[in-house]
């Protein structure tokens, strides 16, 4: 990807050294999304969107969170197709972000 | 400075509440399910839990309703930190005697502001040994890698060269106690300071709530080294 096409996220200095542990539990939560998928387990969706919802915005990843908020949101309607746009959003957004924190 | 227990199962909610609130000077306790959560209460009286509602096993609201029917434990402040904010979760935690409620994602400024206003109403306890004050300089002993500088129940704050990663645990490889060498012992680094010297503070809080072993870290404690583990 070229570096025109990257999401830039400005992100408080002071939370440079929690912040890879938190990428890492988000990344996680994907995963776990993604194996709720067949099934689907619209509970355990639901749960995980909530959760990615109300950790994201506390670091400055707002738009993860409203992605996250997607799937709690398609997940209780049990819209499948809803669902699986919002997951797609959460992987491109992960392989779209670049990390800037605010002092560099 | 407050003694704070926080519950949550999202370590990343655990890790930024943590970092906010150590900064505003207090000392935290960290639980990621209520049976954790209850065994620290057991052990150290805290001024304020901070709990999320949503979590696996039992629910925050189960475990303020055990904490409030725990004759021990219940006049234990609580405030609820949560993203669900519907009218019939505000009642419940109103009901099960919430002092005030917080919503994710966290906002850091007013979570300081609205912690802070609840001490101003509610100045924290005074714990005996809670405060990281230093120790006779007798008791202090310096090694290769790391010097401890004073001893709270919360854990022990350490000088070192070595920089330490938040969430790291060490083992204390060789704690001299007066008679019985200790069984190994656990510390998780809790916060760390770069002192103008280029040492770094670093507080560390025991891993496991074996309070026979922490009372005798606590009478005499010393490294040989910082073990990563």
């Amino acid at each position: 990807m070229t570096d025109e096409k990257k999401l830039v996220i400005h992100i408080d200095p002071s939370l440079k050294k929690i912040v890879p542990k938190f990428l890492e539990v988000q990344r996680s939560n994907l995963d776990l999304m993604k194996a709720a998928l067949p099934g689907p387990d619209y509970t355990e969706l639901k749960r995980l969107g909530h959760k990615m919802r109300g950790s994201c915005g506390g670091y400055g990843f707002h738009a993860l969170g409203g992605f996250g908020h997607s799937v709690e949101l398609a997940a209780e309607a049990e819209d499948l197709a809803a669902v699986k746009e919002a997951i797609r959003q959460i992987e491109e957004h992960f392989s779209s972000m670049q990390l800037v924190y605010e002092n560099e | 400075m407050a003694r704070i227990l926080i519950v949550d199962d999202d370590q990343s909610v655990l890790a930024l509440e943590r970092l906010i609130l150590t900064e505003a000077g207090h000392d935290v306790l960290l639980a990621h399910e209520v049976r954790k959560a209850m065994d620290l209460l057991s052990v150290y009286p805290v001024d304020l839990m901070i709990v999320d509602i949503m979590m696996p096993d039992l629910s925050g609201f189960q475990m303020v309703n055990m904490v409030k029917n725990n004759p021990s434990l219940h006049e234990t402040p609580v405030a609820f930190l949560t993203s669900k904010n519907n009218a019939k979760d505000v009642v419940r935690a109103a009901e099960l005697g919430a002092d005030f409620y917080i919503m994710k994602p966290i906002d850091r400024e007013d979570f300081v502001k609205r912690v802070a206003a609840f001490f101003a109403k509610k100045p924290p306890r005074k714990y005996p040994g809670a405060s990281f004050a230093s120790p006779p300089a007798a008791e202090l002993r310096v090694f290769q890698s790391a010097q401890i500088t004073s001893v709270s129940d919360l854990g022990i704050e350490i000088l070192t060269e070595v920089e330490l990663e938040l969430d790291q645990v060490l083992e204390l490889s060789a704690a001299v106690l007066h008679e019985i060498p200790l069984k190994q012992t656990l510390l998780r680094v809790l916060s760390t300071k770069r002192d103008r010297d280029g040492f770094w503070r670093v507080r560390l809080t025991f891993v496991e709530l074996d309070l026979e072993t922490i009372r005798k870290v606590q009478r005499w404690i010393a490294y040989k080294q910082v073990r990563p583990r």
